[in-house]
């Protein structure tokens, strides 16, 4: 504590020993910290609630020497001087001092451990009638929690500034109502090929951009403004120096108390470099497309030539009576067959790719399409193929397309059950819809395999066997052909035991 | 089998496949003539001579057949003949009926399939 002479109240200064007390009590528990120091050594006369606060109420006897009480403050700094010479240039100078935010580790706890705080000081010489100096009056406050917080923000702000510029992301803020930025990063204005010291309006920036992009943008703008929705939009803008650049903005629009959208803040990015790659990525997928489109057509004229010959060399054997010979014609025709489907799926799938698989509809029975389509197989497998239902069902579809359907469950069902010897197509109609399923009583497909056999390239395999030969595409293909028409296609099946592959089509309006 | 007096003419530019076409004819009982190159004589030909059917490929070296189908549209001694037009591309068949091709076959077709194609033609000419 400090000890304070309550007992000898005396009037000085003219006050009145009521003001004195007064005054006592309002320094005691004033809001700022306030301690009287004596002499040119500096001794402690008084020091008020708030001071002895910041040392955890510690007590400090009168008359000890500041450099004595507060040893810790030795080689502080001042405002550019320790703290103890600061004292006694004031003492000896008779000038008054202010710091504000004074970083200062003072020892709180009598631990010898130092803790930092920041305080603002005034530093008031008291002086005699003759104008010499006998006592400094300091009063300050501690702020350190305003500068710590400040600091915090300032670093957050760096970190975000840093990140910005590390990303190259340029950040940007238009006022909506009256069509001006109301900021732009030195980042943003590079990225409209200006430098950070150019300023750039907003008109400005609407002549940088490339003149097809600018409705577009507009567009955008106000899609986000009118369903408040994230504003994003890639457009290319050409630089001073004639170079074009892709970027990329996303903003937010933030809206005045009645909903109107006054601001738009968000962030700017070249893409010029992912624009470019995503370029030359398209050309190489174009022509393998092409490629793809080019050889699978020329395969076809060698394929036509070959299909003939084995076709006509089958029938010439077959009618000498050379069975085994005309058996292995035979098989040359479904090899061929094959090759010739595998053609086709690959010109198939870079339509499909392109979106480029079109559908000539019309309409037909479905039992003749299924009739036509066993016919093509009647030679090929040892499977006897029986239809179920009437043929009358008929779809408003692609006939060529929904036969390469069939063709491609009828070829699978008998790939894949080579020691069974039946296969069940069965035609019927629900309501609006004509169905069509294949079943064979082969392999079958484990659960998790029926998910993935409509996608591109899946293969069924059966473990104990072989893996069957094949691309695995003639599902895909079917696939995108049924949903090309609306229609469904599902499999259902055990391991095992066979598969059903059923398809769904929109029946032919009467 | 088609009866003898239907005569077809074939117009296909690569021979090996031309050839395998007029066996298939032959097969199937057809007079048949073909050619890998069409030109204004051959134009003549079928103008002067009466084939009941000309079998034409799309993609020809150097000319789209269906320009020639339709040149033979719009000439009064040729617009009657009917025309059946081949492509291994399978969606041509809109593209050549449109150019006045009457029948559409998807290359690579069997022997069974061409004849039935060329019967089904007969029966819907006679």
């Amino acid at each position: 504590m400090v000890e304070q002479n309550n007992s000898s109240k005396k009037a000085v200064l003219g006050f009145k020993e009521s003001e004195i007390d007064l005054l006592q009590r309002m320094f005691k528990d004033a809001p700022v910290f306030m301690c009287l120091l004596r002499g040119p050594d500096h001794r402690i006369i008084y020091i008020n609630n708030k001071f002895r606060e910041l040392y955890g109420n510690r007590s400090f006897p009168i008359g000890t020497p500041a450099r004595e009480a507060w040893p810790e403050l030795k080689g502080q700094d001042s405002g550019g001087m320790d703290i103890f010479d600061r004292m006694d240039h004031i003492y000896k100078t008779g000038e008054p001092f202010v710091v504000n935010e004074n970083e200062v580790f003072i020892d709180r706890t009598n631990s010898g451990k130092l803790d930092r705080g920041y305080f603002n000081f005034v530093y008031q010489p008291l002086k005699d009638d003759q104008g010499k100096v006998y006592s400094l009056f300091i009063t300050g406050q501690e702020v350190t929690g305003r500068v710590k917080a400040r600091k915090a923000k300032g670093r957050a702000e760096k970190r975000f500034q840093i990140a910005l510029e590390g990303a190259k992301l340029g950040f940007w803020e238009v006022d909506v109502k009256r069509g001006i930025f109301t900021f732009l990063s030195d980042q943003a204005k590079m990225h409209l090929g200006r430098s950070p010291k150019e300023t750039v309006t907003y008109e400005e920036f609407y002549e940088a951009l490339h003149p097809d992009d600018i409705n577009h943008v507009q567009d955008k703008a106000k899609e986000a403004v009118d369903e408040s929705v994230l504003y994003e939009v890639e457009y290319r803008v050409i630089w001073p120096d004639d170079s074009l650049h892709w970027l990329l903005v996303r903003g937010y629009s933030i809206v005045d108390e009645e909903g109107a959208p006054e601001r738009r803040i968000g962030i700017i990015i070249d893409i010029t470099h992912h624009k470019e790659t995503e370029q030359r990525l398209k050309e190489a997928v174009r022509a393998r497309d092409d490629f793809l489109s080019v050889a699978s057509h020329e395969l076809q004229t060698p394929i036509t030539s070959i299909k003939t010959r084995a076709q006509l060399l089958q029938m010439r054997l077959e009618n000498n009576g050379e069975k085994g010979y005309s058996a292995e014609a035979a098989k040359i025709t479904e090899q061929i067959e094959q090759l010739s489907r595998l053609s086709d799926n690959l010109l198939d799938i870079s339509r499909i790719r392109e979106g480029k698989l079109k559908l000539e509809k019309e309409i037909f029975a479905m039992g003749d399409l299924v009739d036509e389509t066993i016919d093509n197989f009647k030679d090929l497998s040892h499977h006897s193929i029986v239809v179920n239902g009437s043929a009358e069902q008929k779809v408003y579809a692609d006939k060529y397309r929904i036969g390469q359907v069939l063709t491609n469950l009828l070829s699978n069902a008998i790939k894949y059950s080579r020691e069974a010897d039946k296969i069940i197509i069965d035609v019927w109609q629900e309501g609006e819809d004509v169905f069509v399923s294949v079943t064979d009583f082969g392999i079958g497909i484990s659960e998790s395999d029926q998910e993935k056999i409509f996608n591109r390239f899946y293969r069924g395999s059966d473990d104990i066997k072989n893996t069957y030969p094949g691309m695995g595409i003639g599902l895909y293909i079917s696939a995108e052909i049924i949903e090309r028409h609306n229609g469904a296609i599902k499999v259902e099946s055990n391991k095992d035991q066979g598969a059903v592959f059923t398809f769904a089509l929109s029946a032919a309006k009467p | 089998m088609a009866e003898k007096r239907t005569k077809v003419f074939v117009i296909e530019d690569h021979a090996d496949v031309l050839d395998g076409v007029m066996r298939i004819l032959e097969y199937g009982g057809y007079e048949a003539e073909g050619t890998t190159r069409f030109s204004n004589d051959v134009f003549r030909k079928l103008k002067t001579e009466h084939f009941n059917l000309v079998i034409l490929d799309v993609m020809l070296s150097g000319s789209d057949g269906r320009d020639i189908a339709r040149q033979f549209k719009e000439d009064k001694e040729t617009k009657d003949i009917p025309i059946l037009m081949m492509s291994a591309y399978p969606n041509m068949g809109a593209s050549v009926k449109k150019a006045g091709a009457d029948y559409f076959i998807k290359k690579p077709f069997g022997v069974d399939e061409m004849i039935n194609k060329l019967e089904s033609i007969n029966k819907e000419q006679e």
